[in-house]
């Protein structure tokens, strides 16, 4: 299988601060590839290391077959767009003539495809208001249209449902996936909203500290994620009494509400907590989130 | 490069700043015009259009306006780059760092030749008519001319430089601007030196009368200290504007050269530390 990104043993240095210690990932062409991590855990130190703008202090990284260190990979970063945290636009400037200078810079002049790229991203009616009195979802959607400025082959995306309305995520959601299954570009998306990755990535990469903690296709995923129950009753100490008893594997959720993973003999657990006074009072069966799942790799001791 | 250039051109031309600056270059120009055919009327002065055509490049041998124009401007444009995180556009679809340093550079060159182009086109055409004709020799003109663009070029490459590797556009402005400042003080303060007479004058009162005598200056540079002092004037292009806009340089052939050797060295300065410098 074609990789656009392979990367090798990345490791990224500020002073004695390691932000990316031997990160190794692979993209697929064709895949959705979803970077999941807590703040600081080095997924933008990541995208600005592939993208050029840092060097990397030690081992390396192949984008679209050029290796970071040849100079031919220009050839490789004229095929890729992308958008790092904040949108870099500027102020001054409307946002067709955003789109202007960065289709310039790409050495193309059509006209077509800026219509285009702002009516895809909802902004064909700003006209010539400038940019610096944009709301920052207008903001996000035309850090996306930059990035798809010159139709790349490759997409690296840092947060990009940020800021934007639940009609603005599922239109970039959609955006996203049209790209990918019509234009089969490949994409890379880093972002904090799980239950969007959710509904996009083919494949989750898992990063904590500057490591990889692993790499996982979103069948694999499915298959992994455990059946949980979800309790709710009125006391959480009684039930975290009993389910320490069985033995269970079990989380505490926000709100008083506790998931039981594993096969668990409910009627005998319900009975238990009836005799020692805990009433339940809600109960129901799902698999395993992104986000337990998430949780359960990463850890949520820091929010214990 | 090409692309880079059209690219940082299309902004430059959407750029306040920009029609700022050459609102400024214009009212100068009228400024000099006005203030010059004043004091040729009313105070009998004789001005010669020589000396308005290099006002463009300082005013008087004190002031270099045209520095400061492109002090502003120019690490402005520059620096807005990084206040808004536009550098990474480029960067990230594979515009080398060369091509964006010297097509920053190039377009920092264009608004300086479209400054002094403007000045002199304002100052020749509106004071030729008032002031007569040139009376320098064509090709002392062309020199002049030449010296005061690559001095201009020097500006450039200077601005350039710290725009381009100060990650603030505010600490570039105002370290743009404030070196235009000092090396104008310095350059004076240098020029000063140079023109104390070699002989001073000394009054000594002895047994009621009055004697007169011819002493050594102590502040007198002596020749190396002059060829020392002289070279530090003609590597500033702060020196050089001044020098030329006063018209009082004795040795105009080794001007261009020198700034020549300037840009060379800041440009390779400059590009070797952008090369390595860390982009967020």
């Amino acid at each position: 299988m074609e990789m656009m990104l392979t990367v090798r043993d990345l490791t990224k240095r500020y002073g004695s601060f390691k932000a990316l210690d031997h990160f190794s990932m692979n993209v697929e062409k064709g895949a959705i590839y979803g970077f999941v991590g807590r703040n600081g855990a080095g997924k933008t130190t990541l995208i600005r290391t592939i993208c050029g703008l840092q060097q990397p202090s030690y081992g390396e990284y192949t984008l679209m077959g050029y290796k970071h260190s040849d100079p031919q990979i220009v050839k490789s970063r004229r095929r890729m767009g992308a958008m790092i945290e904040t949108p870099s636009l500027y102020g001054q400037l409307s946002a067709q003539e955003n789109l202007k200078v960065q289709m310039r810079t790409l050495g193309l002049q059509d006209t077509r495809e800026i219509d285009e790229l702002l009516k895809e991203v909802g902004l064909s009616h700003t006209g010539r208001k400038k940019v610096k009195d944009f709301s920052l979802g207008m903001r996000q959607r035309l850090g996306i249209a930059l990035a798809l400025a010159g139709s790349p082959d490759f997409l690296v995306l840092d947060e990009p449902v940020n800021g934007l309305d639940p009609q603005g995520m599922i239109e970039v959601r959609e955006l996203i996936l049209k790209l990918n299954r019509q234009n089969q570009v490949t994409i890379l998306i880093s972002s904090h909203n799980l239950d969007e990755l959710a509904r996009l990535a083919t494949v989750y990469g898992f990063i904590d500290h500057g490591q990889r903690v692993k790499e996982i296709s979103a069948e694999e995923l499915e298959n992994a994620c455990r059946k949980c129950v979800e309790l709710t009753v009125e006391g959480n100490e009684i039930l975290i009494e009993t389910l320490e008893a069985y033995g269970a594997d079990y989380r505490i959720k926000a709100g008083g509400t506790v998931e039981i993973y594993g096969e668990t003999a409910l009627s005998e657990l319900i009975l238990k907590l009836a005799q020692k006074g805990c009433t339940v009072t809600s109960m129901k069966e799902h698999d395993e989130s992104l986000e337990s799942y998430y949780l359960s790799l990463i850890g949520g001791e820091d929010h214990a | 490069m090409r692309r880079m250039i059209a690219a940082q051109s299309y902004r430059l031309i959407h750029e306040k700043g920009f029609w700022g600056g050459l609102a400024v270059t214009i009212l100068y120009a009228l400024a000099v015009l006005a203030f010059s055919a004043y004091a040729m009327i009313n105070n009998g002065r004789s001005i010669a259009l020589d000396q308005l055509y290099f006002y463009g490049y300082g005013l008087d041998s004190f002031i270099p306006v045209a520095g400061l124009v492109l002090a502003a401007v120019i690490s402005f444009f520059v620096g807005t780059e990084y206040s808004s995180q536009t550098l990474r556009n480029a960067l990230i679809i594979g515009r080398t760092r060369t091509e964006i340093y010297l097509s920053h550079y190039a377009v920092s060159l264009i608004v300086a030749l479209i400054y002094q182009g403007v000045y002199a086109l304002i100052v020749v055409l509106v004071g030729w008519p008032v002031f007569g004709g040139f009376h320098l020799s064509g090709a002392l003109i062309g020199l002049g001319t030449l010296i005061g663009v690559l001095a201009l070029a020097a500006y450039c490459a200077l601005f350039n430089a710290v725009g381009l590797l100060s990650s603030s556009r505010t600490v570039s402005s105002i370290g743009c601007l404030c070196g235009v400042m000092l090396t104008m003080f310095l350059c004076f303060f240098l020029n000063t030196k140079l023109q104390e007479p070699e002989w001073i004058e000394a009054l000594e009162m002895r047994d009621g009368s009055s004697q007169v005598y011819t002493l050594a200056n102590p502040s007198y540079l002596n020749p190396s200290q002059r060829r020392f002092v002289q070279g530090v004037i003609d590597s500033l292009p702060s020196g050089q504007s001044l020098q030329l806009s006063g018209l009082n340089c004795g040795h105009w052939a080794v001007l261009p050269p020198i700034s020549l050797i300037g840009i060379v060295l800041v440009q390779g300065i400059g590009l070797l530390l952008f090369q390595r410098k860390e982009i967020r």
